[in-house]
């Protein structure tokens, strides 16, 4: 699930939420929130401390 | 039939009653004759009918079939095309509408991380750890860890540590110094301010104004002592009335009784009045 970018994981987020798979849905939004906050905390750690 | 037409060698055997029976019996073996090529005919007729009917409807048949094989083939062929189309169109703004959805979601918890876990929270939180970790690596480029300190640099440590809690330890004994001066200053300061104000007035008085205001500050003795000698003031000024009321009452001289001459030198001692010139 991690080689997944982050487009394919909404995309399997939506498939299995239309079959009510909230489980493995779940998983996909989970993964893709974490992805887009260490997405974000990489470009706070390029930024120099001083 | 006419008997004049029959040879004349016939017209004497054969009478006019043979003639009309003979005349009688080919009518009907005529009639029975074309009856039978009628009924012959009918039948030939009727089996070239029935397989020219056969035939037609055979032609019929072969060429209804390949029309419908032409119309079935044709209208496969337009129903297949407008089922492609559909599938395209439906595969076309399928995926448009599956890249819009998963755009809109994808923005969606941008926003909703946006302002759940602010950028700046997360640069600070960034920053913080990475001063750790530079502080921690200086420690240990430095070679001051509590564990691989070097003996001079811990007896530097030692020694200056001493030296901060001793300075520590005397900075709170003059503290504790400076206080008890500060405070016997206020008090002294407070002992010459009230003894400046209550100098030159009545012992009593006097007596009151240190009592009361004796452990104040010299600034709540300056706002308060008039309004405290004012109190003073008015109770006695009570004081004196209720005694005056009181030795009224008790005196004995009357109003109406024989005044009696008193000389100035012989004036009686009333104590009361004693009192009240004391305190005035």
């Amino acid at each position: 699930m991690a080689g997944r970018t982050e487009k394919s994981k909404i995309k399997k987020f939506i498939e299995h939420l239309s079959v009510k798979n909230y489980a493995v849905a779940h998983k996909y939004l989970k993964h893709v929130v974490e992805d887009k906050l260490l997405k974000r905390i990489n470009k706070a750690t390029d930024k120099p401390l001083f | 039939m006419n008997q004049e037409l029959l040879p004349e060698s016939l017209k004497e055997i054969l009478t006019e009653d043979n003639v009309q029976s003979v005349e009688a019996a080919i009518k009907e073996k005529i009639e029975l004759t074309v009856e039978t090529a009628l009924t012959n005919q009918d039948e030939l007729y009727s089996e070239k009918l029935e397989e020219l009917v056969g035939a037609i409807d055979k032609d019929h048949t072969s060429k209804l079939k390949r029309v419908v094989t032409a119309v079935d083939s044709n209208n496969a062929q337009k129903l297949v095309k407008v089922v492609k189309k559909y599938e395209n169109d439906l595969n076309d703004s399928a995926g448009e509408f599956k890249t819009t959805l998963v755009e809109s979601i994808s923005d969606y918890l941008e926003e909703y991380i946006d302002e759940t876990v602010p950028q700046r929270a997360i640069e600070e939180a960034t920053r913080n750890r990475t001063a750790t970790e530079v502080l921690s690596n200086l420690r240990k480029v430095l070679a001051v860890d509590s564990t691989l300190m070097s003996e001079s640099v811990k007896d530097a440590v030692v020694d200056g540590k001493n030296q901060i809690s001793e300075l520590t330890y005397k900075l709170e004994e003059v503290g504790k110094e400076n206080k008890l001066l500060l405070e016997a200053f206020k008090a002294t300061k407070a002992q010459l301010f009230l003894e400046q104000k209550t100098t030159g007035i009545a012992e009593k008085k006097k007596e009151y104004l240190i009592k009361v205001l004796g452990d104040k500050s010299p600034k709540f003795i300056e706002e308060n002592f008039d309004y405290t000698a004012r109190l003073f003031d008015k109770k006695e000024h009570e004081k004196l009335k209720i005694i005056k009321e009181e030795a009224f009452v008790k005196r004995k001289v009357k109003a109406d009784a024989p005044k009696v001459e008193i000389s100035e030198k012989k004036k009686i001692r009333n104590p009361y009045l004693d009192e009240l010139e004391r305190m005035k």
